[in-house]
């Protein structure tokens, strides 16, 4: 070891050499090789499939129920738009038409199915015919999102210059989603800013938007974590809402308007006064990933890994946003999918932080 | 060659005088006088006599010849001319040759010596006399007399000429080595048509040499004459290479390395090379994986630019190529393949005889087949190497 210190010792090019390479600097990288190359675990091309695709706008999410992991991908093929769901292992599960965009996809319970759009999947990835589900093929708007199950959705929202983060309202089967309130018992509000504790975002001048808000991670012991990225005039706040039930969110009619306030006793299932953490000037992506214990952004030109405890900056990758890959990460935080949009392949690659 | 010296005495060029005191000591009848050859020169005196001989056999005509001879040659000794034994020996065309005839006849007790001067250039008689005596007692006064009155002649000459007394060194002896076996080297007169091997060569002069062996490449030496006993031992000469293996290292594929044949079907001009590649996407990560990569390729190009003696030489080489990948996923391995085009690839080398350092930018074009991996798109690679001849 004293040998090999000072061979280093008495060789600074060599240190800088080993640093460069280290460092991943873009002259010791292969600038034809496709990012993560040296990651991947899986690969899959959808041809092998049948599917013929186009090249054109697509996307993709992951959905995790806690126990299978599925990967969505909304791709153009030459009959229209295609959903294809692909199991962790990149095998293909169910393929299914138009199904409204994959905005809003979340699983509907720990170990079961989740809905896309207005489809109901199963615990295996299979379509669920039938009828459809209360997420009746209606878009979201743009700074909300949604949790729910195969009964009931609840959006969640932060209104504009609003400083306040609204859940609900909740809709079950047969409401009218485009309804702004179906059932006036359901919202409830937590105001994001409950300060002066420490921790707490400040006041904003022109309220928060509500940037990424994560699927449900559930869980076996019912607990729910929902993880937030709220943005706020280019500063980025991540953060945690804690229940103690996901029935009491999602699954249980919470009929009494009392029980909707928040501070009441009846709202007990909130675990904690939600808590932020600003996060190190990320790339001002607008997307983003929320695992238990991470946040992970996209930017334009590289993905950055933040601390959900602290927004400290863990990580970093010079990934150029272009025009020949796609990426979504698990929710998970174990894998991340990779979508070669020239020859249609997919990748699965682990964790690279 | 006395011609050329007067010549270049006109042509005002640098001016030296040689005395070449030529002694033709016969019997006057004799007409094939010999010659007695005597070095006059300066500083140094030296003589030499291919013999003396009468031309009526008298018993002591060895004693006196060597007499005679050995007068002049003392004589001559004091001067600060140079003599030369042979007219050969003509250090070069600048000198003025100035030839001595000595001729005597010895009939019974009467002695007869005459003395000439003459320049051998232009013919004109410098100087000379008769002295006649008795060979006896007053023989020796008698020599004396012309050897005084030659030398005092000759003195008369040498003043008149005053660059004789910086008359230039010359080159006597000059070596040559090759470290070639069958090496040669000869001077390059049609260079210079001056320089003449049988011309000696000043101090400070230079000559060219050509220096030639088979399967190497000619090359002129230029040589500075700077001594009169000289040896050059001529550098090696640069090698035909018409194979060579090819060791590189590219800095984008650092765990990798690449090696390949370069033949040259016109060395040092044109060239075809085959190489191979193989390298690993491999971070020293955890949760990295050995990837495979195994990269072959078909140049041909040219130098752009070869500066042997500036160790400078400047290459492209466009060709194509195909790079096969392997990854080794869950499922097993998956292997592609990714045809791609050499657009450009250019070397800066520094080409020494049997190694070339080099470092080589290539511009690779990736078309993106389904069956690929890499990204459609062109891209620059920086590779580091080094060109080993070999040879048989």
């Amino acid at each position: 070891m004293d040998r090999l210190m000072m061979i280093f010792a008495r060789r600074p090019l060599l240190i800088v050499f080993c640093a460069l390479l280290l460092a991943g600097c873009p002259l010791f990288r292969d600038p034809a090789s496709p990012p993560f190359s040296d990651r991947i675990e899986a690969v899959q091309s959808l041809s092998e499939y049948g599917i013929v695709v186009r090249e054109d706008w697509s996307e993709m999410r992951v959905v995790n129920n806690g126990v299978r992991e599925f990967l969505i991908l909304d791709a153009p093929v030459e009959d229209g738009r295609r959903l294809l769901v692909l199991n962790s292992n990149l095998s293909l599960a169910d393929t299914s038409v138009d199904t409204g965009g994959i905005r809003e996809a979340f699983p509907v319970g720990y170990g079961a199915g989740f809905v896309v759009g207005r489809q109901l999947f199963d615990e295996n990835g299979v379509r669920v015919e039938g009828p459809d589900p209360v997420f009746n093929g209606n878009q979201l708007d743009s700074g909300e999102a949604a949790v729910g199950n195969t009964n009931e959705i609840v959006r969640v929202r932060v209104d504009e210059g609003s400083s306040v983060l609204t859940i609900g309202p909740r809709y079950t089967s047969g409401d009218d989603y485009s309804d702004p309130d179906p059932d006036p018992t359901v919202p409830f509000t937590i105001r994001l800013v409950d300060g002066p504790e420490e921790g707490d975002p400040p006041e904003p001048e022109f309220g928060f938007r509500l940037r990424a808000f994560s699927n449900p991670p559930a869980s076996a012991n019912s607990e729910v974590r929902l993880g937030l990225v709220l943005e706020n005039s280019g500063s980025f706040w991540a953060g945690s809402l804690s229940f103690s039930d996901v029935s009491q969110l999602f699954s249980t009619p919470v009929g009494d308007e009392a029980a909707l306030t928040i501070g009441s006793e009846t709202y007990s299932s909130l675990l904690s006064v939600p808590t932020f953490s600003s996060m190190d000037s990320p790339d001002r992506s607008d997307e983003f990933t929320i695992t238990p214990n991470e946040v992970i952004s996209l930017g334009r030109d590289r993905h950055e890994i933040f601390s959900r405890s602290n927004g400290e900056l863990i990580a970093t990758r010079v990934v150029p946003r272009d025009e020949y890959f796609l990426y979504a990460y698990s929710p998970t935080g174990r894998h991340m999918y990779m979508l070669d949009r020239v020859r249609w392949r997919v990748y699965r690659v682990s964790a690279w932080w | 060659m006395i011609r050329r010296a007067t010549r270049r005495i006109t042509q005002g060029i640098a001016l030296c005088i040689l005395c070449s005191f030529a002694a033709g000591i016969a019997a006057a009848q004799d007409t094939d006088a010999r010659l007695i050859s005597v070095l006059a020169g300066s500083p140094s005196v030296a003589a030499f006599s291919d013999g003396v001989e009468e031309y009526r056999a008298v018993p002591d005509r060895e004693t006196f010849e060597t007499l005679l001879r050995n007068l002049f040659d003392t004589e001559f000794s004091a001067l600060n001319v140079r003599v030369l034994t042979d007219r050969r020996l003509v250090a070069s065309e600048h000198e003025t040759v100035v030839s001595v005839l000595v001729r005597y006849r010895l009939a019974g007790q009467s002695l007869t010596i005459v003395l000439a001067l003459v320049d051998e250039q232009t013919g004109e008689g410098l100087g000379g006399g008769v002295y006649t005596g008795f060979a006896d007692l007053g023989l020796v006064r008698i020599v004396r007399q012309a050897v005084s009155d030659g030398r005092r002649q000759l003195e008369d000459i040498v003043d008149t000429s005053p660059a004789l007394r910086t008359i230039p060194e010359t080159l006597v002896e000059l070596s040559l080595t090759s470290p070639h076996t069958r090496g040669t080297l000869r001077f390059q007169e049609n260079r210079d048509p001056v320089f003449r091997t049988d011309i000696p060569f000043e101090i400070g002069t230079e000559i060219t040499l050509l220096h030639r062996a088979p399967g190497f490449y000619p090359r002129t030496e230029t040589l500075r004459i700077d001594a009169p006993v000289m040896r050059f031992e001529a550098p090696e000469l640069e090698p035909v290479i018409q194979r060579e293996l090819v060791y590189s290292w590219t800095t984008n594929r650092p765990l990798g390395a690449g090696a390949g044949l370069r033949v040259y079907p016109l060395p040092r001009s044109l060239f075809l090379e085959l190489g191979a590649h193989t390298s690993s996407a491999y971070r020293f990560r955890s949760g990295s994986q050995f990837t495979a990569n195994f990269d072959l390729r078909l140049n041909a190009g040219g130098y752009l630019y070869r500066a042997d003696s500036r160790r400078f030489a400047l290459s492209v080489a466009p060709g194509a190529g195909v790079i096969l990948t392997t990854l080794p996923t869950a499922a097993g391995a998956s292997t592609f393949a990714d045809p791609y085009v050499v657009i450009a690839s250019i070397a800066a080398e520094i080409p020494y005889p049997r190694l070339a350092p080099f470092a080589r930018l290539d511009v690779l074009s990736y078309a993106g087949g389904n069956g690929g991996f890499f990204t459609p798109g062109v891209y620059t690679y920086l590779s580091l190497g080094v060109r080993q001849a070999w040879t048989d």
